[in-house]
C-alpha cells in the first residue's frame, strides 16, 4: 500500500505540474461543449428553418381538418405536402418519410374527428344543462379517439416540437370554440324549453290548488244548505307565490368538464415507435459525449508516461525496484481516474448550469439513481484508461501515441455518437459502433439521464468498460513480461 | 573474498538477430571489488549488466547474485542491487528531492529514515541548494549526481554503473569519482562501465574486457599493462585488443 501510495504521489506531482496538459484536459472539453453545442442549436435551428415542410394527411375532410390545413397554410412558417411524388400520402409512407428524416413531422386528422368533436360538444352541452337525465351517445369505443396525431423524427429538437404543437393547439383551440358555441346557440332554445316547462307546470298545479279552496269556500257560502250533507272539502286558501327564478337556477347548471377535456386531442409519436431509441437532448446527448470525449483524451498524457518511463531509463530503474510493475500501473490508474472523474464533474456542471445560462438551453437533469451514474462514472473512466495503457503500451514513440491515440479518440468518438447521436447515423457506422468503448460509456449516461436507468439496464454497457480495462491492464502486464 | 555475482557460460540472442550478443561469458565478481566493465560499443556491456539486474532474460547459462539464481529468483536482487543507468533514470518534472523520495519509498524507507538519508546523498554530491529545483530545470552536471544517489538510496551491496561521468565537467566528475571510492572503501561491490580507460584504470580493483560477446582480456589494470608488450596504459592494450575498426 505503501508502494502503491508513492506511486499515486509522484504520478500526481507530475500530472499538476504539466499546466498545458491540465489546461487541455480540463478546459478543452468545456470549451469544445460550449462552442459544440451552440453550433449545433444554431445549425438544427437552421435547419428546421429551411425545412418547415409539414406532412398533412387528411382523413376527416371536414371542418377540423380544414381549419388546420388552412390555418398551417396562412401562418407563413409551413408548407404542408399532402402528396409525395405526385401519390397521395397515407399514415404508412408518411411515417416511413419521417423516419427516414426525409422530413421532421407529419400530422394526421382521423376519420371522423370533426363528427366525433361535434357529438362530443353537443353531449357537454346537454350535459350542462341537465345534467343528470342525459344518456351519453357515445360509444365507449369513441372515447378518447384520437383526433389529431402526429408524428415526429426521433431527432426532432424539442424546440420545434414545441413550435408545432402550440401551432397546432391554437388551431384546435378555435376550432372547439367554434364547434361549442355553434352546438351551444343551437341546443339553447331547445333546452331551455325543456327546462322551463318544470317550473310553470308546478306554478299552474299551485295556482289550481289555490284557485280549488277559493273555489270550494265560495262555494260552500253561495250554496249554503243546498249542499249535500256529506260534502266535505279541506282545501284551504294558500299564499300566491310567483317565483320561477330559483327553480331555473336550479335547472340551468353549467359543469366544469367544458374546461377540464378537450374536445380535439393531439396524440404525440415518433415515427420509429415508443421503444425504438432514446431521444436524448441536445444538453443530455452532449454533456456524456463530450465527458466521454475528454477521459478518452488522457490517452496522451498516461500514454505520453508510460512512454516517457520506457524511453528514457526510469523504466529500467523501475524494474529494479522490489515492487511489480502491476502497482505502478494501479498508481497511475488512480490519479488518471481522478482525472476522468474530475473532468466528468466539470461537464456535468457545465450542463446543469453554463449551457442553459449561455445558451438558455434546458438543464441537465441528474436521474435519482446516484449509484448507477457512480458506476457509469468509474467504468468509463477505466475504459478510457484501458485505452490509453493499450497505445502506452504498443505505441513506440510519444509523437506515435499523441497522433495514433488522438486519431483513435476522435474515431471511437464518431462512433461512439458524440458529433451526431448514433440513432442519425447510417446503419453501417450504427453497427461499426457497438465496439466502440466511447460508446459503452455515452449510452450508460444516456440511459441513466434519459431513461433513468438502473444497473439492470446500464448493466451491459458496465460489464463491457470493465472487461475492455481489465483485459487492457493484463495486455500491459503481459507486455512489460514479454519485454524481458 | 567470496564471489558476489558468479556467471556461466552465459549465452543470449536477441529476438530478430540471429547473431548471439553473448556467446558464453564465464565472469566472477567478488564482494568489495571496484570492477570495470569495459568494451567497445554494442560489445554486449549492457545486456550482461541488464540481465545481472534481472531487466533481461538469457537463453542459457547461469547467473548468481549473491547466492540467487536470478533465472528463479530475479526479485529476490532487487533489495540489494543498485542501478545506475546511463540515461537519466529521473522524473524531469519531479525535483531532486522528490524524485529521491519517491525511490526511497519504493524500495520501503519512509518517515524519519527517509528524510535523513536524502540529506545525507543531497549533501554528500553537494546538491543541498539545488535538491528542490525540477530535473528539467537542472544543468548536466546536477542531473547526473541527482541520477547517481537515485540508484544508492537504499544504500545497495552492489552497484552497478553505467558511464555514469557521461557528458560531466571535470569537477564533477572529481566529486562522483571521490563518492565512488568512498562507497567502495566503505565495503560495497561496484561494478562500472566507461569508454574512459583513464578513468578505470584509477578506479578500477579489477577490469574486464568484452568484444563482440566475448571476454577477450581480465585483470587488474596494472597487469594487464604489463601483460601487453608496448603498451603503457589501459587504452592502448583496449586499442591492443579489440582493434581500431569502428563500431556501430
Amino acid at each position: 500500500m505503501r508502494h502503491l501510495w508513492a506511486v499515486v504521489k509522484k504520478e500526481f506531482i507530475q500530472v499538476i505540474r504539466d499546466i498545458p496538459g491540465l489546461i487541455i484536459l480540463f478546459l478543452m472539453p468545456m470549451v469544445l461543449i460550449l462552442a459544440v453545442t451552440g453550433t449545433q442549436e444554431n445549425a438544427f435551428n437552421k435547419l428546421y428553418d429551411s425545412k418547415s415542410e409539414i406532412l398533412f394527411i387528411d382523413n376527416d375532410h371536414e371542418y377540423l381538418s380544414k381549419t388546420i390545413e388552412k390555418g398551417l397554410k396562412e401562418s407563413g412558417y409551413f408548407r404542408v405536402v399532402k402528396e409525395i411524388n405526385g401519390k397521395a400520402l397515407n399514415i404508412n409512407t408518411a411515417q416511413k418519410e419521417i423516419a427516414d428524416g426525409n422530413y421532421q413531422v407529419g400530422i394526421v386528422i382521423n376519420e371522423g374527428a370533426t363528427a366525433y368533436a361535434r357529438e362530443k360538444a353537443r353531449q357537454r352541452i346537454r350535459k350542462s344543462f341537465i345534467s343528470d337525465s342525459i344518456t351519453d351517445t357515445l360509444q365507449a369505443g369513441d372515447r378518447g379517439v384520437k383526433t389529431v396525431s402526429v408524428f415526429y423524427d426521433p431527432a426532432t429538437r424539442d424546440s420545434y416540437k414545441n413550435a408545432i404543437t402550440s401551432s397546432l393547439e391554437r388551431l384546435i383551440l378555435s376550432v372547439e370554440v367554434k364547434i361549442i358555441l355553434g352546438t351551444f346557440f343551437e341546443a339553447l332554445p331547445q333546452e331551455l324549453n325543456a327546462q322551463l316547462q318544470q317550473p310553470i307546470k308546478n306554478y299552474l298545479l299551485q295556482q289550481l290548488d289555490v284557485m280549488e279552496g277559493v273555489f270550494t269556500e265560495e262555494l260552500k257560502t253561495r250554496m249554503g244548505e243546498y249542499l249535500p250533507a256529506d260534502f266535505h272539502i279541506d282545501a284551504k286558501p294558500r299564499e300566491v307565490k310567483f317565483d320561477m327564478t330559483d327553480d331555473i337556477r336550479k335547472g340551468i347548471k353549467f359543469n366544469d368538464d367544458l374546461e377540464k377535456d378537450n374536445l380535439i386531442n393531439i396524440d404525440e409519436n415518433y415515427a420509429q415507435g415508443q421503444n425504438a431509441e432514446i431521444k436524448p437532448t441536445l444538453v443530455q446527448n452532449n454533456v456524456p459525449a463530450f465527458a466521454l470525449f475528454a477521459m478518452f483524451f488522457i490517452v496522451i498524457p498516461l500514454a505520453g508516461s508510460m512512454l516517457t518511463e520506457r524511453n528514457e531509463g526510469t523504466y529500467n530503474r523501475i524494474r529494479t525496484l522490489p515492487v511489480r510493475y502491476i502497482t505502478i500501473l494501479w498508481g497511475k490508474i488512480v490519479v488518471y481516474a481522478s482525472i476522468c472523474l474530475i473532468q466528468l464533474v466539470l461537464m456535468i456542471i457545465t450542463g446543469m448550469y453554463l449551457l442553459p445560462l449561455i445558451y438558455g438551453m434546458p438543464a441537465l437533469e441528474l436521474s435519482g439513481n446516484y449509484g448507477a451514474l457512480i458506476c457509469a462514472a468509474f467504468s468509463s473512466a477505466f475504459a478510457a484508461i484501458g485505452f490509453g495503457l493499450l497505445v502506452g503500451t504498443f505505441a513506440s514513440t510519444q509523437s506515435q501515441a499523441g497522433i495514433f491515440g488522438s486519431f483513435m479518440v476522435l474515431i471511437l468518438a464518431i462512433l461512439g455518437g458524440i458529433f451526431l447521436p448514433v440513432y442519425m447515423m447510417p446503419e453501417p457506422l450504427q453497427v461499426a459502433s457497438i465496439i466502440s468503448p466511447v460508446r459503452w460509456g455515452i449510452d450508460s449516461f444516456l440511459d441513466i439521464f434519459v431513461r433513468e436507468a438502473g444497473f439492470s439496464i446500464i448493466g451491459t454497457n458496465l460489464i463491457r468498460m470493465n472487461v475492455f480495462f481489465v483485459l487492457s491492464l493484463v495486455i500491459a502486464l503481459l507486455t512489460f513480461i514479454r519485454r524481458k | 573474498m567470496p564471489a558476489v555475482i558468479r556467471i556461466s557460460d552465459l549465452k543470449k540472442t536477441y529476438k530478430g538477430n540471429s547473431e548471439e550478443v553473448l556467446k558464453g561469458v564465464d565472469l566472477e565478481i567478488f564482494k568489495g571489488e571496484f570492477f570495470g566493465l569495459l568494451g567497445p560499443n554494442a560489445a554486449g556491456k549492457t545486456t550482461l549488466i541488464s540481465i545481472i539486474c534481472g531487466l533481461l532474460k538469457f537463453d542459457s547459462g547461469s547467473v548468481d547474485v549473491n547466492g540467487i539464481d536470478i533465472s528463479k529468483h530475479y526479485r529476490q536482487i532487487n533489495q540489494f542491487i543498485g542501478l545506475i543507468p546511463q540515461e537519466i533514470a529521473l522524473y524531469p518534472t519531479l525535483t531532486i528531492r522528490e524524485n529521491l523520495e519517491f525511490f526511497g519509498e519504493m524500495h520501503g524507507l519512509s518517515g524519519n529514515t527517509l528524510k535523513n538519508t536524502i540529506d545525507e546523498y543531497i549533501s554528500v554530491v553537494q546538491l543541498e541548494h539545488h535538491s528542490r529545483k525540477r530535473i528539467a530545470n537542472c544543468s548536466g552536471g546536477i542531473k547526473r549526481r541527482a541520477n547517481l544517489i537515485a540508484g544508492l538510496v537504499h544504500d545497495p551491496e552492489i552497484i552497478f554503473l553505467d558511464e555514469p561521468t557521461l557528458g560531466v565537467d571535470a569537477q564533477s566528475m572529481n566529486l562522483i569519482y571521490d563518492y565512488l571510492r568512498k562507497l567502495n572503501g566503505s565495503g560495497k561491490t561496484i561494478i562500472y562501465t566507461t569508454h574512459y580507460m583513464k578513468e578505470a584504470e584509477t578506479l578500477c580493483n579489477r577490469v574486464t574486457i568484452i568484444d563482440d560477446g566475448e571476454i577477450i582480456a581480465k585483470g587488474v589494470p596494472a597487469e594487464l599493462i604489463a601483460d601487453n608488450p608496448g603498451c603503457s596504459d589501459l587504452g592502448q592494450v583496449f586499442i591492443k585488443l579489440t582493434g581500431r575498426e569502428l563500431r556501430d
